[in-house]
């Protein structure tokens, strides 16, 4: 399918762009071998280029013909999370009140409902330059694995790395699945927008943990404030010492706030996002208490 | 070229494949009821249903949609001066005033009453979460959707 040469008023328009269809992830990645070329999930990301003065490609590689990639499978052991699965997809094909529920509660806030049925994890994880986004800090609470295609075979890596290497692993790259295995935890995802209107997070808080009485497993991730989600090694550290005491783990949080190098964006000064953080854990862990003594959760998520 | 159903009938479009549902359908098809605001997914104006699915067409290249089934809210309405039950609960609420968010927002309300019986004040808040209005303050458009799908506790 070439293109022909036309304006259009579209601020990122990309008229001399080709869109290519490939029928099999291989093909696929052949095609990201082209020099100007991305690829295309759901294209929530990529549709808004112009707006961060990025040139467009000169070729996109639709991925929404490769089946292998829709896939989402849940069983006892393990999930693999197709890339062009969507957010409303996974939300919905995720279980609820079990280690998945923190990436449930992420894949089902994040954005608005016309954005979700659109946006995919591949494109979500791929974005580099996205540092709002809600499934990464969830998924690294899982050690979620990220599972790749090149020209000379299969790669996999976990997703912090993934996510601090900032770029593929090689080129030609392409994102073709997120691997969690299961294990006995309870998850929590908190986040908290300007508003309540579908804007990006301010400040995120992903917490895990095995027991929520006596933790011993614990995982807690934060997104949003610096350029890159992490896991935050003191707290959990923390929280498997003392337990889950919300108020405690708040105020320690505010005391511990220079570990972090909040980010900067238009409109937003970087402290109030690393401010928001006591608030955030205080409400995860709130959560976690919640599920312990079986009563009904507050609102944990923005 | 890519073909596709527009509320019902088939139609074939000649822009570049990357350029975005709603240019093409308000430039080269002429349906300007979907709104062109933000251009970034924020403001639900230009939100219209893709094989009953609910997306911001702003962002939606047309060359994904080769065989899909669009629906705008040109579509929406079952003849020419009738009304779909969305749309004659919210003119009957009085809850349209500039009009400008209103055809983003009926087709959300249409799809999330298509999946959702009844549903609650919470629902539909949270479907019209994407859904900026600068004129009404949202009550009234959330009472009209409830009121039109009927309405339980919650």
């Amino acid at each position: 399918m070439t293109a022909t040469s036309t304006k259009g008023f579209h601020p990122h328009d990309c008229a001399d762009a080709t869109m290519h269809r490939p029928t099999s992830i291989d093909e696929a990645v052949s095609l990201l071998g082209m020099t100007g070329s991305v690829a295309l999930s759901g294209g929530t990301w990529l549709m808004r280029g112009s707006l961060r003065n990025e040139e467009p490609a000169e070729h996109y590689v639709a991925l929404d013909g490769l089946a292998e990639l829709q896939a989402l499978k849940v069983d006892g052991g393990r999930v693999q999370v197709g890339a062009t699965v969507t957010m409303a997809e996974l939300a919905r094909g995720l279980p609820s009140d079990s280690d998945l529920s923190g990436v449930a509660l992420a894949a089902g806030a994040a954005a608005s409902v016309a954005v979700r049925e659109m946006a995919t994890v591949g494109g979500t994880l791929a974005a580099m330059d996205f540092p709002a986004a809600d499934l990464p800090p969830a998924l690294l609470c899982l050690d979620a694995v990220v599972h790749g295609r090149t020209a000379t075979g299969d790669t996999s890596e976990p997703l912090a790395d993934f996510l601090n290497r900032r770029g593929p692993p090689s080129r030609p790259w392409l994102l073709t699945r997120v691997v969690v295995d299961r294990c006995r935890l309870t998850a929590t995802h908190v986040r908290q927008p300007l508003r309540k209107a579908g804007d990006y997070p301010v400040a995120i808080v992903s917490m895990a943990v095995d027991d929520p009485s006596q933790p011993s497993d614990v995982r807690v991730a934060i997104g949003s404030v610096e350029a890159t989600p992490r896991r935050w090694s003191e707290l959990e550290a923390l929280i498997r010492s003392q337990g889950l005491q919300p108020h405690d783990l708040s105020e320690w949080v505010a005391g511990h706030l220079k570990s972090f190098t909040p980010r900067r964006a238009p409109g937003l000064d970087p402290w109030y996002r690393t401010a928001l953080v006591p608030s955030l854990v205080r409400r995860a862990a709130t959560n976690l208490v919640a599920v312990r003594d079986r009563q009904p959760a507050g609102d944990d998520h923005g | 070229m890519v073909e596709f159903q527009l509320n019902g009938a088939t139609c074939s479009v000649t822009s570049p494949p990357m350029t975005s549902l709603v240019e093409v359908l308000r430039t080269e098809l002429f349906q300007t009821g979907t709104k062109a605001a933000c251009m970034e997914g924020f403001c639900g104006s230009c939100v219209v249903m893709v094989d009953d699915t609910p997306m911001v067409s702003c962002l939606l290249p047309i060359g994904r949609l080769d065989g899909c089934s669009v629906r705008t809210i040109e579509g929406e309405s079952p003849g020419a001066t009738e009304l779909s039950p969305v749309q004659r609960s919210l003119v009957d609420a009085d809850a349209v005033q500039c009009g400008m968010c209103f055809p983003g927002i009926v087709m959300e309300a249409t799809a999330l009453l298509e999946r959702t019986t009844q549903p609650t004040d919470q629902e539909i808040q949270a479907a019209l979460v994407g859904h900026i209005c600068r004129c009404t303050g949202y009550e009234a458009i959330v009472q009209a959707i409830a009121a039109s799908g009927g309405c339980r506790q919650g």
